[in-house]
């Protein structure tokens, strides 16, 4: 009992993990290449859930296409937010940028809610459950669990060996040296800041196939994608992943073992103690 | 930089910008103008028995922001409440007169600073007669200090609170049950018609959020689960933000109750149905919270739905024998007709806030003051669409008031508790999730 | 530059004294109306006070309201219970104390934190606090503490009288921190750390200070406010509290005396007036309002005018 109700809790961990993790790759992303945090974050993420859904519900297709046209969908969001918006941000003063960022928020949140009702919505679909013992995994999860290491891998491997992934990592490290070189850095801005948006709407229509949506609910999934890019070293993507599964085996630890009421405040603690042991978070000084 | 002289650039940023904040006021008005809520008809022609004045109600809900979903509910309601009355040629008071009502509904954005000042700005300013609660516990008690200072009656909708914070106020009259009672209808049900045939319906468990209500209602269930003769398995609370319940339910499962009560909301019901059957968890009846009532519930979930029960102060379906305000056919045609929604309870409740108002004024020979019909208020006894309604005189705690209990049966809600006529048959046990 | 930041200085408080008095003679709605308007400069002053000068953003500001609001109704419950009670200035002096210990506490360890990460840290800590509260049957958990009773009834414009003086508290620090060392390391601390540390500012003692010290003031704002409601509950500590002070002290001129004022006055008739006018949509306008502001005067409203006046060779503080 004891051994089957400690692998049930890992696994549960693991697989919220991933999602903790691709939810916070978005912002990590924007993070390193412009130095701004996103705090549309968490609208963003349920935008782009409600985009799979209504994708899914209107055109009745199978909800995993559906997700990938959001993706896409927040991909060209992702664009014409940077042109309206944020490009104008980039030289702006950090707390001024942070600002606008939630006037952005507060924009989405109530046309979301003026447009589509409070009602709380969710993709309802079915995947078969795999069960072993007691222990019992759901169908869903894994394929969450997939697509996040899928479209993770593709990021990583994009960032390290194609030419545009050269030029974004020589902007994350000093942007000016990358203009004289040749990079033309408002492409990249624009690019890494659509892409970041693409994998925030990625990350909110898979939690809409677990879990149902609100307006406003986008608050809390931003708190932990706060948390997680913070534990895993600002901009640095593979942390974040890594920083993502340690969050969920901690909300799923505190949950099994104290009470589920307790693991956000665990978390923040983790957090907080990781400061105080690595400042930087951490991944800091590797890469 | 040149002075007194703008560049072309610049001169194009400003002209770009008040373009935009024009463009945005010009939408938002346009769009506020096509929401706006129907304003009260025309006067009707006055009646012969006496003059026509007018009765100002005013309240609070939260329109945008967290708590929107049952304030917009409630506050429609309101509004519904107000038309139908003066549609009617107003309210025939106690006094010989007729009153119209005007109603005056603010958004609060379920934020104490605004309800801080909207009170005021009610009372004072817009020289409102009488008050509706706003939506959240914490905020109606909130508004307690102002609504005592000035003397005025408020009559509280959804928002509920703990008995055991009682101090001594005067001016407040309660329609629901209120939390610590929230459970007890589920609880009664099983009690009385699941327990004489599977005496191991006893063994149930039960969780519940952290927040005001879900605390207020579960650990009140709780005890009286106890008291009642149950046998609580497994007993324990979460976090209400949180969104995944997977470690939680797999300490539930294993703690094996033949029966799982969870006192949650709208989301957190929603996703206990869906990671229960994620974790293959198999109970014999589930309560996932309130949220259940919702057809959102239903449209997220599909068959796994199915044989879900949840309480509620009012469900369409519970058919009282009334003795007084439009009857449950005519509310539910009426609410539909006007908000183009089916009500659901926030929204009877909101009605049945107007209904209270309506029946005092009827019955008070001061219907503007607040004192004396505090005291009617606290007097009545009527059952209305929405159920019964009678308070404690001193407290104005709802008394009367009892809840029902519906399941989820083929896509509809079929009305399990009370025991009246035309209640269904109970699905019991609910097929296991491998099954649907 | 000789009797600059006098003018500013008698500018806030001329204003203060202004609807102070505007306030006693109105009636009580509209002594509501600028109580809240009031209360929200405080914390705009307070935040300010801070992260106006230091330029640390701190996101988690209204833990610190949030605190003195509960220390008002724990406290008062408490004495209650042992047949005490103590006047009122007494408990929100306590709100203020309890909040400042507090960010003394964890001041420690977050000031380390620079930039985001100080940004996010304070959002968790917010967040911690809250949660915490929700679990603690002392505290209430999610249903609040009830303190009708215990308390002096309501009476807005009782309650006016001590927030203005908590304004005017918090305007003369603000002008004394600007005038004197800490307000110029500070200073230094925004525009480089490293550097004013190398010219051996101390750096983290400065931060310590400013922060235990906007703490205390937003500590008293929520006393003053758990007297108001005579209630505290977890909502207290909303981040979008924090939000508005933020807006606030960036539309009226960040680290400035003026600033905050201008700000928290601007930010809440207009959001007040389209509350009211658009319950459904107001904050989309605001949201454009405000993205708009921030885009064409990054440095508030004090920057702007301090461009026009430059060239008469005044300047605002």
């Amino acid at each position: 009992m004891a051994f089957e109700l400690l692998a049930q809790t890992i696994i549960n961990g693991l697989f919220i993990g991933f999602l903790f993790g691709l939810a916070g790759m978005g912002l990590t992303l924007i993070f390193g290449i412009m130095r701004i945090l996103n705090f549309a974050h968490g609208a963003i993420i349920m935008l782009g859930a409600y985009t799979a859904f209504w994708i899914f519900i209107l055109y009745s297709i199978n909800p995993l296409v559906a997700i990938l046209i959001g993706t896409v969908a927040g991909l060209i969001f992702g664009v014409v937010l940077y042109m309206i918006l944020v490009n104008r941000l980039v030289r702006a003063p950090a707390l001024a940028s942070l600002l606008a960022l939630f006037g952005v928020s507060m924009i989405l949140e109530n046309s979301m809610l003026n447009l589509w009702s409070p009602n709380p919505r969710s993709i309802p679909v079915d995947y078969p459950t795999i069960s072993y013992g007691l222990v019992t995994i759901s169908g869903s999860r894994v394929l969450v669990s997939i697509v996040a290491i899928a479209a993770s891998v593709l990021l990583l491997a994009t960032l390290k060996w194609t030419r545009f992934g050269r030029m974004i990592r020589a902007t994350v490290q000093d942007s000016r040296a990358a203009t004289l070189m040749g990079v033309d850095v408002n492409k990249v801005y624009a690019l890494g800041f659509s892409i970041g948006i693409a994998l925030a709407f990625l990350a909110g229509g898979l939690l809409a196939l677990i879990y149902p949506f609100e307006p406003f609910g986008g608050l809390q999934y931003a708190l932990y994608s706060f948390v997680v890019v913070v534990l895993g070293t600002l901009g640095n993507p593979a942390g974040c992943l890594f920083a993502g599964l340690i969050i969920g085996l901690i909300h799923s630890i505190t949950g099994s073992y104290w009470t589920l009421n307790m693991s956000p405040a665990v978390a923040y603690l983790i957090l907080v103690l990781t400061f105080l042991l690595r400042p930087g978070g951490i991944m800091a000084g590797r890469e | 930089m040149s002075e007194g002289k703008i560049s072309r650039r610049k001169y194009l940023k400003y002209a770009g910008a008040a373009v935009a904040a024009g463009a945005a006021a010009a939408a938002g008005y346009g769009l506020s103008q096509y929401y706006k809520p129907p304003t009260p008809t025309a006067p009707t022609p006055t009646t012969p028995t006496g003059v026509k004045k007018k009765v100002r109600v005013g309240g609070t809900k939260p329109f945008t922001g967290a708590e929107a979903l049952p304030g917009k509910s409630e506050g429609d309601a309101n509004k519904l409440w107000a038309k139908m009355v003066n549609e009617a040629g107003g309210i025939r008071a106690g006094d010989g007169n007729t009153y119209e009502v005007e109603l005056i509904l603010y958004n609060d954005e379920d934020r104490p600073e605004n309800v801080g000042r909207l009170y005021e700005k009610l009372i004072v300013e817009d020289k409102v007669d009488f008050l509706f609660g706003p939506v959240y516990g914490p905020l109606g008690m909130a508004t307690v200090p102002i609504v005592e200072k000035y003397k005025k009656l408020e009559v509280y909708g959804t928002c509920s609170f703990n008995p055991k914070d009682y101090r001594d106020w005067k001016y407040i009259v309660h329609t629901i049950t209120n939390g610590p009672s929230y459970m007890e209808a589920i609880l009664d049900m099983i009690w009385e018609r699941v327990v004489p045939n599977d005496p191991e319906a006893k063994n149930i468990a039960v969780t519940h959020g952290d927040d005001a209500f879900r605390q207020t209602a579960g650990s009140y269930g709780y005890e009286y689960a106890k008291k009642k003769g149950f046998n609580v398995v497994f007993y324990e609370t979460y976090h209400s933000a949180i969104t995944d319940f997977a470690p939680l339910l797999a300490k539930v499962k294993a703690a094996q109750p033949t029966i799982y009560l969870n006192a949650g909301v709208y989301t957190d019901a929603i996703q206990i149905i869906k990671q229960m059957r994620e974790l293959d968890f198999n109970v014999k009846l589930v309560w996932a919270g309130t949220g259940t009532v919702f057809p959102s519930f239903y449209e997220s979930l599909g068959k796994n739905a199915e044989g879900c029960i949840t309480c509620t102060q009012w469900e369409k379906g519970i058919v009282y024998q009334q003795d007084y305000g439009p009857s449950h056919d005519e509310f539910l045609a009426a609410f539909q007709r006007e908000y183009g929604y089916q009500p659901d309870y926030h929204a009877a409740t909101g009605f049945q806030q107007g209904l209270v108002l309506q029946r005092a004024m009827e019955l008070c020979d001061d219907p503007l003051n607040s004192d004396a019909m505090r005291k009617v208020a606290g007097e009545i006894e009527m059952t209305t669409f929405y159920g019964k309604y009678k308070v404690d005189p001193v407290t104005g705690w709802q008394i009367g008031h009892k809840m029902g209990v519906v399941q989820w049966q083929n896509g509809e809600k079929a009305v399990v508790w009370p025991m009246l006529t035309g209640v269904k048959d109970l699905v019991y046990p609910i097929k296991k999730w491998s099954e649907r | 530059m000789r009797g600059i930041g006098f003018n500013s200085l008698t500018m806030s408080l001329g204003f203060l004294i202004l609807i102070g008095i505007y306030g006693m003679v109105a009636d009580t709605a509209t002594t509501s109306y600028l109580h809240a308007m009031v209360e929200l400069m405080i914390l705009a002053y307070s935040l300010n006070l801070f992260t106006g000068l230091s330029g640390y953003a701190n996101f988690g500001h209204v833990v610190f309201y949030g605190l003195g609001a509960y220390t008002v109704s724990v406290s008062a419950v408490g004495l209650s219970s042992m047949g005490m009670s103590l006047p009122t200035p007494v408990y929100v002096l306590g709100a203020g104390v309890f909040a400042a210990i507090f960010a003394l506490v964890i001041g420690f360890p977050i000031l380390r934190l620079r930039g985001d990460y100080f940004a996010i840290a304070t959002l968790g800590i917010n967040e911690a606090v809250r949660v915490t509260i929700c679990n603690t049957k002392e505290l209430g958990e999610g249903r609040g503490i009830y303190i009708l009773g215990l308390v002096p009834s309501y009476d807005i414009k009782m309650l006016y009288i001590q927030l203005l003086l908590v304004a005017f508290a918090v305007v003369v620090t603000t002008h004394i921190v600007l005038k004197t060392k800490l307000g110029y390391g500070l200073r230094a601390i925004r525009a480089d750390e490293d550097v004013a540390e190398i010219m051996g500012v101390n750096t983290s003692k400065y931060k310590i200070m400013a922060y235990a010290l906007g703490a205390f003031f937003a500590g008293l704002a929520g006393g003053v406010v758990t007297l108001q409601f005579a209630c505290s509950f977890p909502e207290y500590l909303f981040i979008g509290r924090s939000v508005d002070m933020f807006s606030a002290i960036i539309i009226g001129g960040i680290g400035t005396l003026l600033g905050p004022l201008i700000g928290s006055v601007i930010f809440w008739i207009v959001k007040d007036a389209l509350l009211i006018q658009f319950p459904y949509f107001h904050l989309i306008i605001f949201g454009v309002a405000l993205i708009v502001l921030i885009l064409f005067f990054p440095r508030g409203i004090v920057g702007l005018a301090n461009r026009v006046l430059a060239k008469r060779g005044k300047v605002l503080e």
